[in-house]
């Protein structure tokens, strides 16, 4: 590991200080605050984005976007065929952002991981189902409910039926949802389970304190010690707002900015051996299709239904957006788009997202922004291929009369199913699927071996003291399902031995 | 509202009528889901606002998409004009030609564009009720799905045929009409 540099400097104000200063108030960072705090530490939370109020997002995709996705969601990968990378950034992280989607890391990847970087404490079997099913209590992690299902999950399931595909309703953190299909823009009535809704006011309730609108932006040292972290203030556009600030840690710094930024600190604290390395995703891919009646995507939960098929690498699911994405999706231009959309409602829209083999990483440009160089296989290409066909299948299964496959040099429309082979005739290039990522892992890899990992099974940074990376940014391997709970399950596992051992 | 979107300070005094002219030609003219300039789309704003939060490489994208986009009669049809230069239902046309552009570049930026023009769109109330998206949330669902309606047997060949996990999927047969 690269000697830390950065001595502590004394001529920056000092904001606030804790036992642990936990740098992110996503998935990782507020389960981890949950805990410490809890378990009677002092905790600050610091967070970049701002803390918004459920019942006042704005319900225009514009303005949401604009408050509480990560550069209006146009962050993109540096690679020859670029596609952007999705993260929140607000309190909440991502989960204010997300379908709340929960799933637990499926065994087999659980498993291999735990053999392969010598995690078997950290992703010990019986202690993660205990704490699964702390969580899944804690954050009213249900299946969907029927009334809830909407006619776009409605109909995936008639369409998977008919294809003699294994489907089920998504579990979600949203027992109480009442359909609204907005969690891209959160949800009106607070009913998703999100970190801003759950875990960040509860480490309130027990002391915890949260400075939102703070970046940053590197991690100090008292030899090789983590004793403060160094940022500044900025406003809800992200633009820096006065001088540089200090928050003090006594017993730890915690990063959970998540799997680019994460890195990122880390690097410009001057930690770089294997720092960034190992980034990898889910690239994701929808298909819409048009029906001759309504299908309702405005109402109903935005995730409800989905397809696994962990031994192909895919899995499937109902994707509700909100209609500015669902119309971008759709093709035509001039009146032959008009047309459409004014049927917006006639539209069924699905996912498929892989587990990709690609390998990339992350590191910082001159101006410090990320830069995340990752370019898909032809594996991984032919992974989404298939998928792709899959949703065409199924959307004509449903009774689709007009599949838009979003393949770029196939039909912009197929109508009908003897089209949908098509799309697997021959093998495709990376440049004519258009894809997008929102599950991010990597860059702060987790392992016994130092040679091998960037933070230990504790998930401490190897050859540095009090500092510790809670986020996805550990994970090895991405997961082939949503991350959000395994990253819960790692960050509570992890804070409560964090606790313990301070007790001790 | 033409320039509205200029008065934040990211564009160029002419890129905001760009804007309003390549976003809207988007949207068409006809008997088009705008049925009025009252129906309060800003196009230019919409525009701007992303210019201004993207990242700068996306911002330079955007920027290059609008250049393209309003510069496309020149370089794509040899015409010294610009995109709000030509006819209306011209410029519907040469955006379906820019959408489905051999160049990779292209087509991202031109779906970036449509983007924008979306978002624009559905920030009016008068376009999201003509669009029919809120209907199903208005009436909790009531939405009444067919029966599946495929019209052949069509063995899909999805994975590799030296695979030799099962995977083909056959679609059953549609009804008679």
């Amino acid at each position: 590991m690269t000697r830390p540099r950065l001595p502590m400097g004394r001529s920056i104000q000092t904001l606030d200080d804790a036992d642990y200063v936990i740098v992110g108030t996503g998935a990782g960072g507020a389960t981890a605050a949950r805990v410490l705090s809890e378990a009677g530490h002092s905790v600050v939370m610091l967070e970049e984005g701002p803390e918004l109020s459920p019942a006042t997002r704005p319900r225009a995709l514009l303005d949401a976007m604009a408050q509480a996705m990560r550069d209006i969601g146009t962050l993109g990968t540096a690679a020859h065929v670029p596609f952007p990378l999705v993260q929140g950034r607000a309190v909440g992280g991502s989960t204010a952002i997300n379908s709340g989607i929960i799933w637990r890391m499926p065994e087999p990847v659980r498993h291999a991981l735990a053999r392969d970087y010598g995690l078997e404490e950290l992703l010990d079997a019986a202690a993660l189902e205990r704490i699964y099913g702390r969580i899944e209590d804690e954050l009213e992690v249900d299946e969907v409910d029927e009334a809830v299902m909407g006619g776009n999950g409605e109909l995936m399931r008639r369409g998977a039926e008919a294809l003699g595909l294994r489907g089920q309703k998504t579990a979600r953190n949203a027992r109480r949802c009442r359909g609204r299909a907005r969690c891209l823009q959160g949800c009106p009535e607070g009913a998703r389970q999100s970190m801003e809704v759950s875990y960040v006011p509860r480490a309130q309730a027990h002391g915890a304190r949260l400075h939102a609108g703070f970046r940053v932006r590197q991690v100090e040292f008292e030899g090789r010690v983590a004793r403060a972290v160094v940022g500044e203030r900025v406003d809800e556009d992200g633009r820096r707002v006065g001088g540089r600030v200090r928050v003090r840690a006594r017993r730890g710094v915690i990063l959970s900015a998540g799997a680019i930024h994460s890195p990122l600190i880390l690097r410009n604290s001057g930690l770089r051996a294997r720092v960034g390395d190992g980034f990898t995703a889910h690239p994701g891919a929808a298909v819409v299709g048009r029906f001759e009646h309504s299908v309702g995507m405005g109402f109903g939960a935005t995730q409800s239904y989905q397809v696994p098929l962990f031994d192909r690498g895919l899995k499937l699911e109902s994707l509700s957006l909100p209609p500015e994405l669902l119309a971008a999706r759709i093709p035509g231009s001039g009146d032959v788009w008009s047309e459409r959309l004014r049927h917006l409602d006639d539209f069924a829209q699905w996912a498929t997202i892989a587990r990709a083999r690609a390998r990339g990483r992350v590191r910082s440009t001159l101006g410090g922004r990320p830069r995340v160089d990752y370019e898909l296989t032809a594996e991984d290409v032919a992974m989404m291929q298939r998928g792709i066909a899959l949703l065409a299948a199924m959307l004509f299964a449903a009774g689709a009369c007009e599949v838009y496959p979003g393949v770029s040099g196939l039909p912009e429309v197929l109508t009908g199913p003897e089209q949908v082979s098509l799309i697997t005739a021959r093998p495709l290039k990376r440049q004519r699927l258009h894809l997008m990522a929102s599950h991010l892992f990597g860059g702060a890899c987790a392992g016994s071996d130092p040679a091998r990992s960037v933070v230990d099974p504790e998930l401490r940074v190897h050859g540095v003291e009090g500092l510790h990376v809670m986020d996805a940014s550990v994970f090895p391997d991405n997961l082939g399902v949503n991350p959000q709970h395994s990253i819960m399950a790692v960050a509570y596992h992890a804070a409560e031995r964090l606790a313990e051992a301070q007790t001790n | 509202m033409l320039f509205s979107a200029a008065a934040e300070g990211t564009m160029m005094r002419f890129e905001g009528p760009w804007a309003e002219a390549v976003l809207g030609a988007f949207a068409g003219c006809g008997d088009s889901l705008v049925s009025s300039p009252t129906d309060g789309v800003d196009y230019a704003a919409s525009y701007a606002r992303m210019l201004r939060r993207a990242t700068g490489r996306a911002a330079l994208g955007l920027r290059l998409a609008l250049w393209l986009a309003a510069l496309s009669p020149l370089w794509l049809l040899g015409k010294c004009a610009t995109l709000a230069g030509l006819p209306q239902e011209e410029r519907g046309e040469l955006l379906a030609r820019l959408v489905a552009h051999p160049s990779f570049a292209v087509r991202e930026l031109m779906l970036l564009l449509k983007l924008c023009a979306a978002m624009a769109l559905f920030a009016a109330p008068a376009v999201r009720q003509q669009s029919g998206y809120d209907e199903a949330q208005a009436a909790q669902s009531d939405v009444r799905l067919r029966l599946p309606r495929v019209d052949e047997r069509l063995a899909l060949r999805v994975w590799p045929a030296n695979d030799d996990r099962p995977g083909e999927v056959e679609l059953p047969p549609r009804e008679a009409p």
